[in-house]
Protein backbone atom coordinates (compact mmCIF):
# COMPACT_ATOMS: atom_id res chain seq x y z
CA UNK A 1 0.00 0.00 0.00
CA UNK A 2 1.44 3.32 -1.15
CA UNK A 3 1.09 5.39 2.22
CA UNK A 4 4.66 7.70 1.29
CA UNK A 5 3.43 11.52 1.26
CA UNK A 6 4.19 12.39 -2.19
CA UNK A 7 7.06 14.53 -4.01
CA UNK A 8 4.54 16.58 -6.08
CA UNK A 9 4.47 20.02 -7.75
CA UNK A 10 1.73 22.57 -6.98
CA UNK A 11 -1.02 20.71 -7.69
CA UNK A 12 -3.95 23.41 -9.30
CA UNK A 13 -6.50 23.55 -6.26
CA UNK A 14 -5.73 22.39 -3.02
CA UNK A 15 -4.56 23.64 0.39
CA UNK A 16 -0.93 22.62 1.97
CA UNK A 17 -2.17 19.67 3.91
CA UNK A 18 -3.63 17.88 0.99
CA UNK A 19 -0.89 18.52 -1.56
CA UNK A 20 1.58 17.36 1.32
CA UNK A 21 -0.20 13.88 1.46
CA UNK A 22 -1.44 13.14 -1.96
CA UNK A 23 0.79 13.18 -4.98
CA UNK A 24 -0.42 14.69 -8.65
CA UNK A 25 -0.81 11.13 -9.63
CA UNK A 26 -3.32 10.72 -6.74
CA UNK A 27 -4.92 13.22 -7.39
CA UNK A 28 -5.00 12.72 -11.65
CA UNK A 29 -6.21 9.41 -10.50
CA UNK A 30 -8.93 10.65 -8.52
CA UNK A 31 -9.96 13.69 -11.16
CA UNK A 32 -10.35 10.44 -13.76
CA UNK A 33 -13.80 9.87 -11.08
CA UNK A 34 -17.15 11.15 -12.89
CA UNK A 35 -14.92 12.27 -15.66
CA UNK A 36 -13.08 9.85 -17.85
CA UNK A 37 -14.77 6.43 -15.68
CA UNK A 38 -18.70 7.06 -16.03
CA UNK A 39 -20.44 7.57 -12.49
CA UNK A 40 -22.04 3.89 -12.73
CA UNK A 41 -18.24 2.54 -13.12
CA UNK A 42 -16.83 5.03 -10.64
CA UNK A 43 -19.11 3.36 -8.17
CA UNK A 44 -18.50 -0.13 -8.89
CA UNK A 45 -14.30 1.24 -9.38
CA UNK A 46 -14.32 2.59 -5.72
CA UNK A 47 -15.90 -0.20 -3.87
CA UNK A 48 -13.61 -2.64 -5.66
CA UNK A 49 -10.59 -0.86 -4.52
CA UNK A 50 -11.86 -0.66 -0.94
CA UNK A 51 -12.61 -4.42 -0.58
CA UNK A 52 -9.21 -4.93 -2.54
CA UNK A 53 -7.93 -2.49 0.64
CA UNK A 54 -10.26 -4.37 3.63
CA UNK A 55 -9.42 -8.13 1.94
CA UNK A 56 -6.28 -7.98 0.07
CA UNK A 57 -6.57 -12.29 -0.68
CA UNK A 58 -10.25 -11.49 -1.78
CA UNK A 59 -11.42 -12.85 -4.96
CA UNK A 60 -12.41 -10.10 -6.65
CA UNK A 61 -15.49 -10.38 -9.58
CA UNK A 62 -13.64 -9.40 -12.96
CA UNK A 63 -15.63 -6.18 -14.83
CA UNK A 64 -13.88 -6.29 -17.44
CA UNK A 65 -16.05 -2.86 -18.60
CA UNK A 66 -13.69 -0.74 -16.32
CA UNK A 67 -10.70 -1.51 -17.88
CA UNK A 68 -12.06 -1.67 -21.40
CA UNK A 69 -11.74 1.64 -22.48
CA UNK A 70 -8.76 3.63 -20.57
CA UNK A 71 -7.47 0.90 -18.84
CA UNK A 72 -4.08 3.05 -17.65
CA UNK A 73 -6.75 5.40 -16.49
CA UNK A 74 -8.78 2.59 -14.74
CA UNK A 75 -6.00 1.79 -12.73
CA UNK A 76 -4.76 4.95 -11.90
CA UNK A 77 -8.00 5.72 -10.74
CA UNK A 78 -8.06 3.02 -7.81
CA UNK A 79 -4.21 3.00 -7.43
CA UNK A 80 -5.92 6.74 -6.33
CA UNK A 81 -8.94 5.51 -4.42
CA UNK A 82 -6.58 2.99 -1.80
CA UNK A 83 -4.33 5.51 -1.31
CA UNK A 84 -7.16 8.19 -0.24
CA UNK A 85 -8.40 5.73 1.77
CA UNK A 86 -5.54 4.73 3.59
CA UNK A 87 -4.10 8.42 4.22
CA UNK A 88 -7.67 9.34 5.55
CA UNK A 89 -7.53 6.73 8.05
CA UNK A 90 -3.89 7.30 8.69
CA UNK A 91 -4.69 10.72 9.86
CA UNK A 92 -7.78 9.83 11.52
CA UNK A 93 -9.82 12.30 8.51
CA UNK A 94 -13.59 12.01 9.77
CA UNK A 95 -16.14 12.02 6.56
CA UNK A 96 -16.51 15.80 6.78
CA UNK A 97 -12.59 16.57 6.35
CA UNK A 98 -11.88 14.20 3.83
CA UNK A 99 -15.15 15.50 1.64
CA UNK A 100 -13.86 19.07 1.93
CA UNK A 101 -10.35 17.67 0.93
CA UNK A 102 -11.84 16.24 -2.13
CA UNK A 103 -13.54 19.74 -2.83
CA UNK A 104 -10.46 21.55 -2.90
CA UNK A 105 -9.32 19.36 -5.41
CA UNK A 106 -12.44 20.53 -7.74
CA UNK A 107 -13.28 16.66 -8.59
CA UNK A 108 -16.64 15.56 -9.52
CA UNK A 109 -19.65 15.82 -7.38
CA UNK A 110 -20.56 12.66 -7.51
CA UNK A 111 -17.31 11.00 -6.93
CA UNK A 112 -16.85 13.34 -3.96
CA UNK A 113 -20.52 12.20 -2.63
CA UNK A 114 -19.46 8.37 -3.26
CA UNK A 115 -16.12 8.15 -2.25
CA UNK A 116 -16.99 10.27 1.15
CA UNK A 117 -20.07 7.68 1.90
CA UNK A 118 -17.79 4.78 1.34
CA UNK A 119 -15.38 6.31 3.95
CA UNK A 120 -17.92 6.76 6.19
CA UNK A 121 -19.80 3.89 5.76
CA UNK A 122 -16.03 1.73 6.26
CA UNK A 123 -14.01 4.29 8.75
CA UNK A 124 -14.38 1.39 11.76
CA UNK A 125 -12.86 -1.30 8.81
CA UNK A 126 -10.29 0.93 7.62
CA UNK A 127 -9.24 1.82 11.08
CA UNK A 128 -9.06 -2.38 12.21
CA UNK A 129 -6.82 -3.43 9.05
CA UNK A 130 -4.64 -0.53 9.26
CA UNK A 131 -3.79 -1.75 13.08
CA UNK A 132 -3.12 -5.03 11.81
CA UNK A 133 -0.58 -2.81 9.40
CA UNK A 134 3.24 -3.06 10.70
CA UNK A 135 5.66 -4.83 12.29
CA UNK A 136 4.05 -6.61 15.50
CA UNK A 137 4.84 -9.95 17.47
CA UNK A 138 3.00 -12.76 16.56
CA UNK A 139 -0.71 -12.48 18.23
CA UNK A 140 -2.20 -14.93 19.64
CA UNK A 141 -6.14 -15.20 19.52
CA UNK A 142 -6.78 -19.01 20.19
CA UNK A 143 -5.64 -21.79 22.40
CA UNK A 144 -5.94 -25.35 22.07
CA UNK A 145 -4.94 -28.43 24.22
CA UNK A 146 -4.99 -31.70 24.46
CA UNK A 147 -4.38 -34.17 27.43
CA UNK A 148 -2.06 -37.30 26.67
CA UNK A 149 -0.58 -39.82 28.55
CA UNK A 150 1.99 -42.35 26.94
CA UNK A 151 1.61 -46.19 27.57
CA UNK A 152 4.80 -47.38 26.02
CA UNK A 153 7.75 -45.64 23.99
CA UNK A 154 10.52 -47.03 21.97
CA UNK A 155 12.84 -46.03 24.89
CA UNK A 156 10.69 -47.04 27.52
CA UNK A 157 8.82 -50.23 28.12
CA UNK A 158 6.70 -48.53 30.77
CA UNK A 159 4.42 -45.41 31.10
CA UNK A 160 5.21 -42.34 33.27
CA UNK A 161 2.11 -42.66 34.75
CA UNK A 162 1.29 -38.96 35.11
CA UNK A 163 -0.62 -37.06 31.98
CA UNK A 164 0.69 -34.11 30.31
CA UNK A 165 -0.78 -31.12 28.47
CA UNK A 166 -0.18 -30.35 25.02
CA UNK A 167 -0.89 -26.67 24.85
CA UNK A 168 -1.23 -24.44 21.22
CA UNK A 169 -1.10 -20.95 20.86
CA UNK A 170 -2.13 -19.92 17.64
CA UNK A 171 -4.29 -17.20 15.62
CA UNK A 172 -6.86 -16.91 12.81
CA UNK A 173 -5.39 -15.63 9.47
CA UNK A 174 -8.36 -12.83 9.19
CA UNK A 175 -8.95 -13.43 4.97
CA UNK A 176 -9.22 -17.01 5.11
CA UNK A 177 -10.11 -18.31 8.93
CA UNK A 178 -7.89 -20.81 8.36
CA UNK A 179 -5.97 -21.31 11.83
CA UNK A 180 -2.08 -20.89 12.15
CA UNK A 181 -0.21 -22.45 15.00
CA UNK A 182 2.30 -20.27 16.96
CA UNK A 183 3.91 -21.94 19.01
CA UNK A 184 3.26 -25.36 21.04
CA UNK A 185 4.51 -27.25 23.90
CA UNK A 186 4.10 -29.56 26.68
CA UNK A 187 3.85 -29.21 30.53
CA UNK A 188 2.57 -31.08 33.39
CA UNK A 189 -0.26 -30.03 36.04
CA UNK A 190 1.99 -28.42 38.06
CA UNK A 191 3.58 -26.17 35.13
CA UNK A 192 0.17 -25.75 33.86
CA UNK A 193 -0.99 -24.36 37.10
CA UNK A 194 1.62 -21.77 37.37
CA UNK A 195 1.24 -20.83 33.52
CA UNK A 196 -2.42 -20.10 34.41
CA UNK A 197 -1.47 -18.04 37.68
CA UNK A 198 1.58 -16.56 35.45
CA UNK A 199 -1.35 -15.27 33.17
CA UNK A 200 -4.16 -14.31 35.91
CA UNK A 201 -1.27 -12.11 37.72
CA UNK A 202 -1.38 -10.30 33.91
CA UNK A 203 -4.38 -9.67 33.96
CA UNK A 204 -5.35 -8.51 37.56
CA UNK A 205 -2.56 -6.07 36.79
CA UNK A 206 -4.54 -5.39 33.43
CA UNK A 207 -7.07 -4.07 36.06
CA UNK A 208 -5.41 -2.11 37.79
CA UNK A 209 -4.38 -0.14 35.20
CA UNK A 210 -8.20 0.04 33.99
CA UNK A 211 -9.26 1.45 37.35
CA UNK A 212 -6.05 3.74 37.48
CA UNK B 1 12.66 -63.04 36.51
CA UNK B 2 14.65 -63.27 33.74
CA UNK B 3 18.32 -61.99 33.29
CA UNK B 4 18.73 -58.46 31.12
CA UNK B 5 19.66 -59.39 27.80
CA UNK B 6 23.07 -58.51 27.06
CA UNK B 7 24.93 -58.53 23.75
CA UNK B 8 28.17 -60.67 24.01
CA UNK B 9 30.39 -57.26 23.30
CA UNK B 10 28.57 -56.00 26.51
CA UNK B 11 29.28 -58.62 28.51
CA UNK B 12 33.24 -58.81 27.15
CA UNK B 13 33.61 -55.46 27.82
CA UNK B 14 31.79 -55.84 31.46
CA UNK B 15 34.61 -58.81 32.36
CA UNK B 16 36.57 -55.35 34.28
CA UNK B 17 34.02 -56.64 36.98
CA UNK B 18 35.46 -59.99 37.92
CA UNK B 19 37.48 -57.92 40.00
CA UNK B 20 37.44 -56.56 43.79
CA UNK B 21 34.36 -55.06 44.85
CA UNK B 22 36.10 -51.97 45.53
CA UNK B 23 38.02 -51.64 42.15
CA UNK B 24 34.09 -51.74 40.67
CA UNK B 25 32.63 -49.22 42.95
CA UNK B 26 35.87 -47.10 41.31
CA UNK B 27 34.34 -48.19 37.53
CA UNK B 28 30.70 -46.79 39.09
CA UNK B 29 31.80 -43.50 40.08
CA UNK B 30 33.46 -42.75 36.71
CA UNK B 31 30.03 -44.16 35.03
CA UNK B 32 28.29 -41.31 37.13
CA UNK B 33 30.90 -38.82 36.29
CA UNK B 34 30.74 -39.94 32.56
CA UNK B 35 27.02 -39.54 32.34
CA UNK B 36 27.70 -35.68 33.94
CA UNK B 37 31.01 -34.54 32.19
CA UNK B 38 31.61 -37.34 29.31
CA UNK B 39 34.19 -39.44 28.58
CA UNK B 40 37.67 -38.56 30.65
CA UNK B 41 40.60 -40.69 29.38
CA UNK B 42 42.93 -39.09 32.18
CA UNK B 43 40.74 -40.24 34.69
CA UNK B 44 40.77 -44.56 32.82
CA UNK B 45 44.41 -44.19 31.92
CA UNK B 46 45.07 -43.99 35.92
CA UNK B 47 42.86 -47.08 36.37
CA UNK B 48 44.23 -48.97 33.65
CA UNK B 49 47.61 -48.61 35.16
CA UNK B 50 45.82 -49.50 38.71
CA UNK B 51 44.35 -52.93 36.62
CA UNK B 52 47.73 -53.15 35.55
CA UNK B 53 46.97 -57.15 35.08
CA UNK B 54 43.96 -56.71 32.62
CA UNK B 55 43.56 -53.71 30.25
CA UNK B 56 43.90 -50.52 28.72
CA UNK B 57 42.62 -47.34 29.15
CA UNK B 58 40.08 -48.21 26.21
CA UNK B 59 38.86 -51.97 28.11
CA UNK B 60 38.46 -49.12 30.97
CA UNK B 61 36.41 -46.45 29.09
CA UNK B 62 34.58 -49.30 27.27
CA UNK B 63 33.69 -51.23 30.59
CA UNK B 64 32.27 -47.67 31.51
CA UNK B 65 30.21 -47.76 28.45
CA UNK B 66 28.79 -50.47 29.42
CA UNK B 67 27.83 -50.29 32.63
CA UNK B 68 25.51 -46.93 31.41
CA UNK B 69 24.38 -49.50 28.46
CA UNK B 70 23.17 -51.74 31.86
CA UNK B 71 21.81 -48.68 33.60
CA UNK B 72 19.92 -47.81 30.70
CA UNK B 73 18.58 -51.39 30.06
CA UNK B 74 17.67 -52.10 33.69
CA UNK B 75 15.90 -48.82 34.10
CA UNK B 76 14.07 -49.42 30.83
CA UNK B 77 12.94 -52.86 31.30
CA UNK B 78 12.39 -52.66 35.26
CA UNK B 79 10.13 -49.81 35.19
CA UNK B 80 8.05 -50.70 38.12
CA UNK B 81 9.68 -49.78 41.79
CA UNK B 82 8.59 -53.07 42.85
CA UNK B 83 11.07 -55.13 41.30
CA UNK B 84 13.92 -57.27 42.49
CA UNK B 85 17.16 -56.27 41.45
CA UNK B 86 19.29 -58.09 43.22
CA UNK B 87 17.71 -61.12 41.25
CA UNK B 88 17.87 -59.98 38.09
CA UNK B 89 21.28 -59.07 38.25
CA UNK B 90 22.28 -62.12 40.09
CA UNK B 91 21.30 -63.80 36.84
CA UNK B 92 22.76 -61.84 34.34
CA UNK B 93 26.05 -62.26 35.77
CA UNK B 94 26.00 -65.37 38.04
CA UNK B 95 29.48 -65.34 38.29
CA UNK B 96 30.05 -62.44 40.26
CA UNK B 97 30.34 -62.45 43.98
CA UNK B 98 27.92 -60.77 46.14
CA UNK B 99 29.59 -58.35 47.36
CA UNK B 100 30.20 -56.84 43.63
CA UNK B 101 26.70 -57.39 43.03
CA UNK B 102 25.33 -55.12 46.07
CA UNK B 103 27.90 -52.57 44.39
CA UNK B 104 26.02 -53.13 40.88
CA UNK B 105 22.79 -52.22 42.84
CA UNK B 106 23.60 -49.55 44.14
CA UNK B 107 24.62 -47.81 40.80
CA UNK B 108 21.52 -48.71 39.35
CA UNK B 109 19.16 -47.87 41.38
CA UNK B 110 20.79 -44.75 42.82
CA UNK B 111 20.62 -43.51 39.61
CA UNK B 112 17.34 -45.06 38.31
CA UNK B 113 15.24 -41.64 38.72
CA UNK B 114 18.16 -39.35 36.48
CA UNK B 115 18.16 -42.29 33.80
CA UNK B 116 14.14 -42.90 34.03
CA UNK B 117 13.88 -38.82 33.15
CA UNK B 118 16.16 -38.37 30.79
CA UNK B 119 15.24 -41.99 28.70
CA UNK B 120 11.55 -41.29 28.86
CA UNK B 121 11.94 -37.74 27.64
CA UNK B 122 14.76 -39.17 25.05
CA UNK B 123 11.67 -40.37 22.76
CA UNK B 124 10.09 -37.26 21.09
CA UNK B 125 11.23 -34.24 22.60
CA UNK B 126 8.71 -31.33 22.94
CA UNK B 127 9.45 -27.89 23.94
CA UNK B 128 8.74 -27.29 27.56
CA UNK B 129 7.63 -24.09 28.84
CA UNK B 130 10.40 -23.06 31.47
CA UNK B 131 9.52 -19.76 32.13
CA UNK B 132 7.43 -16.96 31.35
CA UNK B 133 8.26 -12.90 31.35
CA UNK B 134 5.49 -9.69 30.23
CA UNK B 135 4.88 -6.67 29.60
CA UNK B 136 1.45 -4.39 29.45
CA UNK B 137 2.04 -2.19 26.68
CA UNK B 138 -0.05 0.63 25.01
CA UNK B 139 0.49 1.38 21.16
CA UNK B 140 0.22 4.73 20.84
CA UNK B 141 0.61 5.32 16.97
CA UNK B 142 1.87 3.15 13.92
CA UNK B 143 3.27 4.41 10.64
CA UNK B 144 -0.50 3.26 9.10
CA UNK B 145 -2.67 5.04 11.97
CA UNK B 146 -1.07 7.73 13.74
CA UNK B 147 -3.62 8.40 16.56
CA UNK B 148 -4.64 4.56 18.37
CA UNK B 149 -4.92 3.38 22.05
CA UNK B 150 -4.22 -0.24 21.93
CA UNK B 151 -3.46 -2.50 24.63
CA UNK B 152 -1.34 -5.11 24.14
CA UNK B 153 -0.03 -7.65 26.07
CA UNK B 154 3.62 -8.78 25.03
CA UNK B 155 4.97 -12.24 26.63
CA UNK B 156 8.44 -13.99 25.99
CA UNK B 157 7.95 -17.90 26.39
CA UNK B 158 11.03 -19.61 27.86
CA UNK B 159 10.65 -23.27 26.07
CA UNK B 160 13.68 -26.08 26.65
CA UNK B 161 13.62 -29.56 25.58
CA UNK B 162 15.32 -30.89 28.53
CA UNK B 163 12.19 -30.95 30.66
CA UNK B 164 13.56 -32.87 33.81
CA UNK B 165 15.01 -29.66 36.34
CA UNK B 166 17.81 -32.13 37.65
CA UNK B 167 19.39 -32.31 33.46
CA UNK B 168 18.51 -28.72 33.33
CA UNK B 169 20.60 -27.80 36.17
CA UNK B 170 23.49 -29.96 34.64
CA UNK B 171 22.92 -27.03 31.58
CA UNK B 172 22.74 -24.36 33.79
CA UNK B 173 25.56 -25.58 35.98
CA UNK B 174 28.18 -22.66 37.38
CA UNK B 175 30.14 -22.24 34.64
CA UNK B 176 33.67 -21.25 36.93
CA UNK B 177 36.66 -23.71 36.32
CA UNK B 178 35.05 -25.08 32.92
CA UNK B 179 37.23 -25.98 30.27
CA UNK B 180 36.87 -23.39 26.62
CA UNK B 181 35.54 -26.75 25.12
CA UNK B 182 33.56 -27.87 28.15
CA UNK B 183 32.09 -23.93 27.68
CA UNK B 184 31.51 -24.71 24.30
CA UNK B 185 29.70 -27.75 24.17
CA UNK B 186 27.19 -26.33 26.83
CA UNK B 187 26.61 -23.66 24.34
CA UNK B 188 25.63 -25.67 21.78
CA UNK B 189 23.36 -27.60 23.74
CA UNK B 190 21.80 -24.65 24.75
CA UNK B 191 21.71 -23.77 21.18
CA UNK B 192 20.18 -26.66 20.17
CA UNK B 193 17.37 -27.19 22.74
CA UNK B 194 16.36 -24.02 23.82
CA UNK B 195 13.59 -21.61 22.08
CA UNK B 196 12.40 -18.33 23.41
CA UNK B 197 9.69 -16.87 21.53
CA UNK B 198 8.15 -13.33 21.68
CA UNK B 199 3.97 -13.07 21.13
CA UNK B 200 1.60 -10.84 21.98
CA UNK B 201 -1.74 -11.20 22.95
CA UNK B 202 -5.09 -8.70 23.67
CA UNK B 203 -6.72 -8.54 26.48
CA UNK B 204 -10.05 -10.15 25.73
CA UNK B 205 -7.40 -13.26 24.59
CA UNK B 206 -6.30 -13.64 27.65
CA UNK B 207 -8.54 -14.15 29.46
CA UNK B 208 -9.78 -16.77 26.78
CA UNK B 209 -6.83 -18.08 27.32
CA UNK B 210 -7.01 -18.70 30.94
CA UNK B 211 -10.60 -19.70 31.16
CA UNK B 212 -8.94 -22.63 28.37
CA UNK B 213 -6.60 -23.44 30.28
CA UNK B 214 -8.49 -23.74 33.61
CA UNK B 215 -10.55 -26.07 31.63
CA UNK B 216 -8.08 -28.53 30.71
CA UNK B 217 -6.84 -28.63 34.35
CA UNK B 218 -10.09 -28.95 35.86
CA UNK B 219 -10.44 -32.33 32.70
CA UNK B 220 -7.31 -33.52 34.18
CA UNK B 221 -8.66 -34.06 37.73
CA UNK B 222 -11.61 -35.74 36.89
CA UNK B 223 -11.84 -39.04 37.79
CA UNK B 224 -12.67 -40.38 34.26
CA UNK B 225 -9.03 -39.31 33.46
CA UNK B 226 -7.43 -40.43 36.61
CA UNK B 227 -8.82 -44.01 36.14
CA UNK B 228 -7.46 -44.34 32.68
CA UNK B 229 -4.16 -42.77 33.73
CA UNK B 230 -4.01 -45.26 36.59
CA UNK B 231 -5.26 -47.98 34.61
CA UNK B 232 -2.55 -47.57 31.90
CA UNK B 233 0.87 -47.08 34.75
Amino acid sequence: MATSPGKSPALEAGNTETTGLLSATVVAGLRNLGAIISPPLTKLLIANSLKLTLHPDATIAPVPEIYASNAACAKQSEYAVVTLYALATKHGWDGLHLRQQLEQLGLDAGAVDELSRVYEDSRKELVLRQLQLGHSFPHITDIQWRIVCDVKSSTSDCSTGVANFHINLGNFRPSSGERVTIVEFVCNAEELQSLINRLKEIERHCNQMAVA
Amino acid sequence: MSSLRLTKQQHDHLSLLQRPAGDVVELCKSAFDYLINGPNPSRYETLAKKYSDSGSAEAVQQAVEALISLLISVTTRAGGDCVNMQAILRQTFPDLGDDVLEVLEQFVTSKRNFVEGSIKSANIRAYRLVNLDWRLEVRTASRSLLEQCHVVVTMKLYLHTEPKNENRELLAVDTSGRSEQELKAMQEDERLHRKDLLVQTDVSSLLHMIKTLEDALAESKTRRIRNIVDAIH
